[in-house]
């Protein structure tokens, strides 16, 4: 019981600092969830967040795969509302007052001003993404990956290709490399 | 996030008393607004959203089903929303979604539709978990895990550099930006201490020089 109340009020939390949406805030989840609470390792942070791109809906309920591995299914329903109640319920209260402010200087503001933050925050992501990534592999294996990885990220930066397909077609070449 | 979208321009709608929406006359494209849907088939419409949306690319899918395909809400209302959705903490289909929802069908709709887009991904990732927590131990799944990992951390890595790309100009930020990003992954600083040291400033700055300009 203690652990799907501490999971709801973790990512109930995580969620108010996402600002950038959900991925800028990856790499404060990962120290959370790994270091923190010590709920699961690294690698099977990796390992959620990585089968989470193949369940439909949005990319960020990976959070309740995180939930399911610690408590069930109470858990994986405690981390994924947790992690978008409280900012639906922000979204929905400042709906009303969105056309007045929306042609302010505050908006603005904020808008261009969190940009940067938000951007080096999301790299942020990826490298622990990536640090997770090269703890599980060595030698030659892990410099494949890494060519498997870039090409990747020039596939989906250059073409419109749905993601779910470049983690399926990628991850066959990634699992060919580790078992070759 | 400043990211670009393409705005579809259509015409201004009506609004009634209340602020429940009434169909329009026939826009530019030459279809009308449909009437608002009922609770149930606002739910039904989510939930399929919610269950055959997969790569996480939602915001055009919502559009196509929103917009185009039920005609429920104008091109301009969709573009209002997603600027919003973006703009507000947390994440953006989810905000786009209880947004759409509250406008067609108020608090009971949107809670619905909140109900709708998360559980196929709760349940879809219950399935993941499961796999993972007994699988975890197989050598070959192992291998295939980190094989799928690196296509994973490829995907992420060039969401990253497009969304780098369309919200970095100019050195200011760019700095800012390498700041936060040392100070979170190398330095291990909390999120909230880092959106306060580099994110706060830089919004009083950028509002600092719209008081200027305008005065």
């Amino acid at each position: 019981m203690s652990d799907i109340v501490g999971l709801f009020l973790t990512f109930a939390g995580l969620s108010l600092l996402a600002v950038g949406g959900g991925d800028s805030i990856l790499a404060q989840v990962e120290r959370d969830v790994v270091d923190r609470h010590h709920w699961i390792t690294q690698a099977a942070f990796v390992h959620l967040y990585t089968l989470g791109k193949l369940a439909p809906g949005p990319s960020t309920m990976y959070v309740a795969g995180i939930g399911f591995f610690v408590d069930g299914i109470g858990g994986a329903i405690a981390a994924g509302v947790g992690f978008v109640l409280p900012t639906s319920i922000l979204v929905f209260v400042a709906e009303s007052f969105w056309q007045q402010w929306r042609g302010t200087q505050w908006k603005s503001a904020i808008q261009l001003g969190l940009a940067p933050v938000t951007s080096g925050l999301i790299v942020a992501g990826v490298f622990a993404l990536v640090s997770a990534q090269v703890s599980q592999v060595q030698g030659w294996k892990l410099v494949e990956l890494a060519v498997l990885s870039i090409y990747i990220a020039v596939v989906a930066l250059r073409t419109r290709i749905n993601p779910a397909f470049l983690i399926l077609g990628g991850g066959a070449v990634g699992s060919l490399v580790m078992f070759v | 996030m400043v990211v670009p979208i393409r705005l579809m321009s259509r015409g201004p709608r009506k609004v009634n008393e209340s602020g429940a929406m009434e169909p329009t006359a026939p826009r530019d494209s030459g279809s009308a607004l449909q009437a608002p849907p009922s609770q149930a088939e606002l739910f039904w419409a989510v939930l399929v959203i919610g269950t055959t949306c997969f790569g996480g690319a939602m915001t055009g899918f919502i559009e196509k089903v929103f917009v185009h395909d039920k005609a429920w809400v104008s091109g301009e209302e969709f573009f209002v929303s997603v600027e919003m959705a973006r703009v507000m903490p947390g994440p953006n289909a989810v905000n786009l979604i209880v947004l759409l929802a509250k406008r067609l069908g108020g608090a009971s709709g949107a809670a619905l539709a909140f109900v709708a887009i998360i559980s196929p991904a709760i349940a879809a990732n219950c399935l993941m978990g499961e796999l993972i927590s007994r699988l975890t131990y197989s050598p070959a799944f192992s291998n295939i895990i980190v094989g799928f990992g690196a296509a994973a951390v490829g995907l992420a890595a060039g969401g990253s550099v497009s969304i780098v790309r369309s919200s970095l100009g100019g050195f200011v930020p760019i700095l800012i930006a390498g700041a936060a990003f040392v100070a979170v992954a190398i330095l291990h600083l909390n999120v909230l201490a880092a959106l306060l040291i580099f994110g706060l400033p830089t919004v009083l700055g950028y509002l600092y020089m719209a008081r200027r300009r305008a005065a």
